[in-house]
């Protein structure tokens, strides 16, 4: 079984790496845009990271549906290959 | 036996576009036919026969008092024609842009330069030079499309246009705005040391006239073996001497950026731009470019002033030195008035207001009472963090500039913002 402890981690480090957000703050309940103050830009990038760490796609109208850490979680532990 | 003619193409057809009811939403909010202004544009202008205190140019410096800009440009006129009408590679350049383009090279401490019809041109210009591959034979190519570009987020339209289509994530980077330490984690994450790494800044940015921490952009750079590009549209000619503000990263730009882009239409009052850097760099943008290839040049006596009006700027600091002066004395009055502006000391103003719908109406209320005032609101900044973006105009009376003011305290009072 996945484990989503360990997606959060590493999505938190993600986030850490290309926003400069502490992987601490980066928790299942924070919205990207209004709690981790990350704009349009920064989320392509983690977008993109995410593809290239998890090997999952995200198509750019699932994007805007992914507002919060714990919607990328679910997302990523649901497309995993 | 008729004819038949395909008819015109008919209106429904552009429906899918949803222009027109792109427009109808806005139009509240923004003029999608440009107000025409009769006469000259300067400290003050005219439209529909109203007089309007002119906070909207972005040529501030009243030149005609100190260059005869209009007899120049007829004099460069009858020497040199109206238009070059030919490409720089076929046909070639007219004397004045040969001698522009040594001159600037001068004035920014760079091997080369070449010009462009407008400063944006030049942008787009640079990114696809950089980022250009080209086989002709062997030998002779260039394979650059794996240049890597970081970005101020807040660069100008004009190189994010450069840049789209290059991968935004992949070969294309931002770091927030002024932020060093953001520039270093991606020039860090990305390992620019083994790329082809490209750094783009500005010196003055245009919204919030901050001038940006070049020194420490420079810095990176070298630390991370990235060249350099500075835009420095908003700088040019107007910083660099050690008694202006911003000495130290006018020094930086002239001899350690290694490419940089300047523009004609601010302090020097006219239209164009160019790419100043290395001269082999400069000679190969000559065929990567594009921008300078593919469409019209400045025109020749554009080129004959714009020669003469940078060497009248050199040669007589008092011009700038006294509109910076006055420049500066807003900005004092303004906060003495309890009125902040951006931390800056260039000679844009800028002006926070927030809420978007009380920056519109203090712009409907300004041209009523007699200043045009330009205001930057959602879109263009985020929302809520609406603007006033202020060029001050050498030719601006101590009256125009008191009058502006105690409208600008007005309005706040009334809008309570």
């Amino acid at each position: 079984m996945v484990n989503d402890t360990d997606t959060l981690h590493t999505l938190a480090h993600i986030v850490e790496e290309i926003a400069g957000v502490e992987s601490a703050e980066v928790t299942p309940e924070k919205s990207f845009i209004d709690d981790l103050d990350l704009d349009s830009l920064i989320m392509v990038e983690i977008t993109l990271q995410i593809e290239d760490t998890f090997g999952v796609k995200i198509p750019d109208d699932q994007i805007a549906e992914l507002r919060t850490v714990g919607n990328a979680v679910s997302y990523i532990d649901g497309h995993r290959p | 036996m008729t004819t038949s003619r395909t008819p015109a193409p008919s209106v429904d057809r552009l429906a899918p576009w949803a222009f027109e009811a792109f427009v109808e939403a806005n139009t509240h909010d923004t003029a999608y036919r440009p107000p025409v202004v009769d006469g000259p544009v300067g400290p003050t202008i005219i439209r529909n026969g109203h007089e309007l205190v002119n906070f909207a140019s972005i040529s501030f410096l009243d030149l005609e008092r100190h260059v005869p800009v209009r007899r120049l440009f007829a004099e460069g006129a009858r020497a040199h024609g109206l238009s070059t009408s030919g490409s720089r590679m076929t046909q070639g350049i007219c004397r004045p842009h040969q001698v522009l383009e040594e001159t600037i090279a001068r004035h920014t401490g760079k091997e080369r330069a070449i010009s462009f019809a407008t400063g944006l041109l030049a942008n787009i210009g640079f990114v696809n030079a950089m980022s250009s591959s080209a086989h002709f034979d062997t030998g002779i190519e260039v394979r650059n499309h794996d240049t890597f570009f970081v970005v101020d987020r807040d660069v100008h339209w004009s190189i994010w246009k450069g840049l789209e289509g290059l991968g935004y994530g992949r070969n294309v980077h931002a770091f927030r705005h002024n932020d060093v330490s953001g520039l270093a984690r991606v020039l860090d994450r990305v390992r620019a040391r083994d790329r082809k790494t490209v750094v783009i800044a500005e010196s003055i940015y245009s919204a919030d006239g901050t001038m940006g921490p070049i020194v420490e952009i420079l810095d990176e750079c070298d630390r991370h073996g990235a060249i350099s590009m500075i835009d420095d549209a908003n700088g040019f000619m107007v910083y660099g001497p050690e008694n202006r503000p911003y000495a130290r990263e006018a020094a930086a730009i002239r001899e350690r950026a290694d490419f940089v882009m300047v523009s004609l239409s601010k302090a020097i009052g006219l239209e164009g731009g160019a790419i100043a850097g290395p001269a082999a760099a400069i000679d190969a943008f000559e065929l990567l470019s594009g921008t300078s290839m593919f469409t019209a040049a400045i025109q020749p006596p554009t080129a004959y002033v714009a020669t003469r009006t940078i060497e009248t700027l050199a040669d007589n600091p008092a011009i700038v030195d006294d509109y910076l002066a006055h420049a500066a004395r807003l900005r004092r009055q303004m906060h003495e008035a309890d009125t902040p502006t951006t931390p800056t000391e260039s000679y844009m103003l800028s002006v926070p207001i927030g809420n978007d719908a009380a920056a519109l109406q203090m712009r409907e209320w300004f041209v009523e009472d007699g200043y045009l005032v330009p205001v930057f609101s959602y879109p263009a900044v985020s929302r809520n963090q609406a603007l006033l973006r202020l060029f001050p105009h050498a030719g601006h009376t101590e009256e125009q500039l008191d009058g502006f003011l105690s409208t600008l305290l007005t309005y706040r009072r009334r809008l309570g913002v």
